[in-house]
């Protein structure tokens, strides 16, 4: 009970805190414009009145929206805080009722024992290899569609795109039976290259990627003509540069899906070929309190480096995603 | 001369992504169609007894076990996506109304977006399960009472209700999905004409009534996409219950309760079931382009607004 | 819409065309066994390949007994692959065979053999087996633990073999001897003294001694009205078991047997029903899950985990049946004195046999043979598959592959020859240190063989194990009535 008295006030501090300087200037802003404006005793008064009711009803509000979104916030990062604290905790200390909020002893060794438990290194050697390959064949065919759909002329483009996009709405589930089985006739059971080549297109890029080729202005690309430069020189020279910032978003974009990818891998790999995440709910599965603090530590492992890359180009994940329909 | 060049070498800078699509996308889309005719499929042999519709038929009698999956997806899907949308609205137009912060808030909010779904759903397991659990420490304090969230033997009962894991499995959808909707609503809404809010402020409307009368109804176009998708993405539910429960897909004592579509694909083709998996398929495919068309219909009526 | 009538026309072309292809694709059609003289036999020359799921560290004792093969046949080489858990295994070679990739011989559980021969992969073994040269003398033949050797021939109503006994365990009883101690119980149960059990680390308690279940239900009732017991809060109870079991399928299996009910039964060839829902079976699961209720029986699933020996070690539970050859897992060192039991039977069926209800699951893979482009590598795997399973006169003991795998694997000898000799009675009884583990769980295994049964194996019996596992969860744990469970694991199996 303690606890929630204490979070209850820091959030209301912290509320406070907010409103005062929110609402600071703007009356500081309204008392010098009445003193220029002083004609009327009354309609002063009137005036100022009005102010104060406004100032409430904007105090009102602040104290609303701000409660509303750091109570969300809080829920959305208690998971992110309470994974780190279980990490760093003792066996003995996960089973202790009440739960403690904050660790007593910090316990950085979990880290390593998880890590050696679960051959993590291998995965994570794994999954930068497919995550690398898999990345530059993508951008490869990316680059070379996005530039002929957005700046070549031939017979029956619109349709092609059209059908391109078509088969972004089929649900992969579709597509992931028939695959496994090719792949396991090529022999290609058990290798990176089954994770990698099957993922080297990716509709979603070519169509991010066509509407950043499609703004670059037409006369750049005459120009170019006019010079005698090559299409494929144009492409390197002159579209990729300015569509760099595309190009990061779908590097990140992609390698961050390797990160990620648990199905197919579990499905075409076994033992040392598996990937990070595989890794994770595989090695882990028990819910057995013994090992809870060791399951939270390599979970804290997959998801740091996830935040930091967050952290770091929230920029380009945005862009990237808030043009998806597909994710969700 | 120099058009029929620039065919060539466009299909040429097609070539790599055409083949690539035909072998991984196209073929196996077919191919899939087809096997989920196919009677009696044997995977090691590759071989069929008759083309009929039968794996329909096992997959979609009465009483069987897919069609409790399927409700079990239906379930996720009528539950979460409206209780997401609303939530994302509220706190996109919270995050709008502010002046101070607005970056951090942010940042929080997206968080959970770029999160590995099977990693967070096991911290989610561990949050919720057993009697030391943190969701039902805090319970207790309230006097609401702990609850036996994701089974095992427990104080509250060995057994996990079908509505307790419902329920942990919907606010971990709901929390992971959060993020790309309040990213689209308040792209939304920074794009609203503030002219709107100054006319609503002269005839002194409450803070209500502009949220419903002005608000919602300007952004209906990314509430249209954003529940059409979220359906889209909801029916196709899986890793989250695989962060959740582990490979049982539900609590101990259950008959994979928490399964769904998906995830029954996926179990029918480790049993080699290629027949049922690929019928499976299918009718996700089925309801998946019902949404789609959908969501593409609305759009193309927006654009005409 | 001429677009999405193009679209149609083409995928309406492409699906008539996968339509077309594929089907009719045939079986591997079987190899006539090629002649040789036993001269000739010596130069054969073939590359044999084996996967096992034995781990790294039996790898190497398989390395040692390929090293005594290829002193017999020079030429042949053995390539061994560890692919995992049994489940793997299974997986790797279903996908094998689609491509024909298959392995020359594996180690097998009956219903993994049953789901090869639907891919229509798996060599008889009955030409092999009669061959005048290289088959098995009757004398070899006798040599198998006869309940070993049948499991082999259960996939038809015919006995055609189709695999051969490799590494065998079955399930014991193990027990805290210290607390029994302590409460009188090693005496009560006529269990002998913690002394003996102690001091010569023999773990076997006293002569003929055994648990029935009804003792065990008595020490459970005993358990749970302990004053330690009772005085515990409700968040600690549910941590502490008299009892526990670490696989409900085969608590399942056993217990409606011994119970005086059916589980599963052939119907022909290589078809059978599941008739596991009995009255029998539910007096079984009833009677359990009463103990359950009452505080005293428990699975290992109730925390979420395969097995109960971490509770087991940490005190928590205090009587537990587990693998033979999981036997290192549930040694707790210093912490207490550990006693093994034989399997429990009920008080009513002891002496009437297997046929009576007196019995115990046999557990443990086979090696099987499967068809092979060259007959000549199809010959070196039956070559490899005989040797590493049978005895060899012309060999020492040391050098006998048999006694290098029981011996160093703790798995149980296969062959009675094998049990019989001086050595492997030396290796039981031990040396000055007294006997390890791995050696008395042998030998309790040993005593309690005329005990072992197999469940037939025919298309879905690995689905009905999974279901049944289902069905004592879903009582335990699940909230749901006898009837509720037994119907949904018979929908789920007959759809």
């Amino acid at each position: 009970m303690p606890l929630l008295i204490i979070f209850s006030l820091i959030i209301a501090l912290f509320v406070i805190v907010i409103i005062y300087k929110t609402i600071e200037k703007p009356s500081r802003r309204d008392g010098r414009l009445n003193h220029n404006l002083v004609i009327d005793e009354t309609i002063e008064l009137e005036y100022q009145k009005q102010i104060r009711r406004e100032i409430i009803a904007k105090v009102v509000r602040y104290v609303i929206a701000y409660s509303l979104l750091t109570v969300a916030a809080f829920l959305v990062v208690f998971p992110f805080y309470w994974m780190f604290a279980t990490s760093v905790k003792s066996a003995e200390e996960v089973m202790k009722m009440p739960p403690t909020i904050f660790p007593h002893e910090i316990h950085i060794e979990n880290f390593k024992v998880a890590m050696q438990s679960a051959n993590f290194g291998r995965f994570l050697i794994n999954t930068l290899i497919v995550g690398v390959f898999s990345t530059l064949g993508t951008l490869v065919t990316t680059v070379t569609s996005a530039f002929a759909f957005a700046r070549l002329n031939f017979r029956g483009r619109d349709l092609l795109f059209s059908m391109f996009i078509a088969t972004m709405m089929i649900p992969g589930e579709m597509m992931v039976i028939t695959n496994f089985i090719t792949i396991m006739e090529w022999g290609m059971y058990n290798t990176y290259a089954a994770m990698i080549i099957p993922f080297w297109v990716s509709t979603y890029y070519i169509y991010l990627l066509r509407n950043t080729f499609k703004q670059i202005p037409n006369e750049l690309y005459y120009a170019a003509k006019v010079d005698g430069t090559s299409d494929f020189k144009y492409l390197l020279k002159v579209m990729l540069p300015i569509a760099s910032p595309t190009i990061i978003t779908i590097t990140i974009l992609k390698l961050m899906g390797a990160w990620n990818s648990y199905v197919w891998p579990n499905l075409i790999t076994d033992e040392d070929m598996r990937l990070i995440t595989n890794g994770l709910r595989g090695s882990f599965s028990s819910e057995d309190g013994a090992t809870v603090h060791l399951q939270m530590a390599a979970t804290t492992v997959v998801t740091v480096p996830l935040l930091l890359v967050f952290i770091f180009f929230r920029k380009y994940i945005m862009r990237g995603v808030s043009r998806s329909g597909i994710k969700g | 001369m120099e058009v029929k060049r620039n065919q060539l070498s466009a299909w040429l800078y097609l070539l790599p992504t055409i083949i690539l699509m035909a072998i991984f996308t196209v073929y196996p889309l077919i191919r899939s169609f087809f096997m989920a005719f196919a009677e009696n499929y044997n995977y090691m042999t590759d071989t069929w007894s008759s083309i009929g519709i039968n794996n329909f038929r096992i997959i979609l009698g009465e009483g069987s076990e897919f069609l409790q999956y399927l409700k079990t997806t239906c379930l996720i899907v009528i539950i979460s996506v409206p209780i997401s949308v609303v939530l994302s609205l509220l706190i996109a137009v919270g995050l709008n109304s502010i002046k101070k912060l607005t970056k951090l808030y942010q940042t929080i909010f997206f968080m959970p977006y770029v999160t590995n779904s099977i990693a967070i759903g096991m911290v989610f397991s561990v949050m919720f399960a057993g009697d030391k659990s943190i969701v039902n420490y805090v319970l207790e304090l309230l006097g609401i009472g702990g609850q036996n969230w994701l089974g095992g033997v427990s104080t509250y009962g060995n057994h996990a209700s079908y509505v307790s894991q419902m329920t942990v499995l919907l606010i971990y959808i709901v929390w992971h999905s959060l993020p790309f909707k309040i990213l689209v609503l308040l792209s939304g809404l920074q794009g609203i004409d503030k002219q709107y809010y100054q006319a609503a402020q002269i005839d002194s409307a409450s803070k209500f009534t502009v949220l419903t009368k002005i608000t919602v109804p300007l952004l209906s176009p990314q509430i249209a996409f954003l529940t059409t998708t979220s359906f889209i993405g909801a029916f196709k539910e899986y890793s989250s219950v695989i962060g959740l429960f582990g490979a049982k897909e539900g609590a101990t004592g259950g008959h994979y309760d928490m399964r769904t579509i998906v995830g029954y694909i996926y179990a029918s083709l480790t049993d080699l079931n290629v027949g049922e998996a690929c019928a499976g398929a299918v009718v996700l495919f089925v309801i998946i382009m019902v949404f789609t068309l959908l969501k593409n219909f609305i759009s193309r009526k927006q654009i005409h607004y | 819409m001429k677009k999405l009538l193009a679209f149609v026309l083409i995928f309406t072309a492409m699906f008539l065309t996968v339509a077309c292809g594929g089907n009719g694709g045939g079986g591997n059609s079987v190899n006539d066994i090629p002649e040789y003289t036993e001269e000739q036999l010596k130069d054969l020359t073939a590359t044999v390949t084996f996967w096992h799921a034995m781990g790294q560290a039996k790898t190497e004792i398989i390395q040692t007994m390929i090293k005594g093969f290829n002193k017999k046949y020079p030429n042949i080489t053995v390539e061994i692959q560890n692919q995992g858990g049994y489940g793997d295994l299974r997986d790797k070679i279903t996908k094998s065979i689609r491509t024909g990739d298959q392995p020359t011989v594996a180690q097998v559980y009956p219903d993994h053999v049953t789901l090869y021969m639907s891919g229509n992969a798996v060599r008889e073994l009955d030409s092999y087996k009669d061959h005048k040269t290289y088959g098995l003398s009757a004398a070899q033949l006798n040599d198998y633990i006869a309940s070993y050797y049948a499991e082999g021939k259960i996939y038809d109503d015919k006995g055609t073999l189709y695999s051969i006994p490799f590494n065998k365990s079955t399930e014991v009883l193990y027990f805290n001897a210290s607390w029994f101690e302590e409460h009188g119980l090693l005496e009560q149960y006529g269990l002998g003294t913690i002394e003996k059990i102690n001091d010569v680390k023999t773990f076997v308690p006293a002569e003929n001694a055994h648990l029935t279940w009804e003792d065990i239900e008595a020490i459970g009732q005993y358990y749970v009205s302990l004053d330690e017991y009772k005085n515990r809060p409700a968040s600690e109870k549910i941590d502490y078991y008299a009892f526990s079991y670490d696989s409900e399928d085969n608590l399942f299996i056993t217990l409606t047997q011994q119970w005086g009910g059916k589980y599963t039964q052939l119907t022909g060839e290589n078809s059978g029903e599941f008739v596991f829902d009995n009255q029998q079976s539910r007096n079984a699961m009833q009677w359990y899950l009463n103990g359950h209720r009452a505080g005293y029986f428990v699975t290992a699933s109730a925390w979420n985990a395969d097995y109960t020996s971490d509770k087991f070690v940490s005190g928590n539970v205090v009587m537990t049946i587990g693998s033979s050859a999981g036997c290192s897992y549930n040694n707790p060192g210093d912490k207490f004195v550990l006693g093994v039991l034989p399997y429990p039977q009920r008080e009513a069926n002891i002496g009437k046999g297997v046929d009576g209800g007196e019995l115990v699951i046999q557990q443990g893979t086979n090696v099987a043979l499967f068809k092979c482009e060259d007959p000549n590598e199809e010959l070196a795997g039956w070559l490899f598959i005989k040797y590493i399973t049978t005895w060899d006169p012309e060999l020492s003991f040391d050098e006998q592959p048999t006694a290098i795998w029981a011996v160093k694997s703790g798995y149980f000898p296969i062959l009675n020859s094998l049990m019989n000799s001086v050595e492997y009675q030396e290796f039981l009884a031990g040396g000055d240190d007294g006997q390890t583990l791995e050696a008395i769980v042998a030998e309790v295994g040993y005593a309690q063989a005329e005990n072992y049964f197999v469940s037939p194996s025919f298309p879905g019996t690995s689905k009905c194990r999974d279901e049944v596992e289902l069905l004592v969860e879903a009582i335990l744990y699940g909230g749901k009535t006898l009837d509720q469970a037994y119907a949904q694991a018979l929908a789920s199996l007959n759809k």
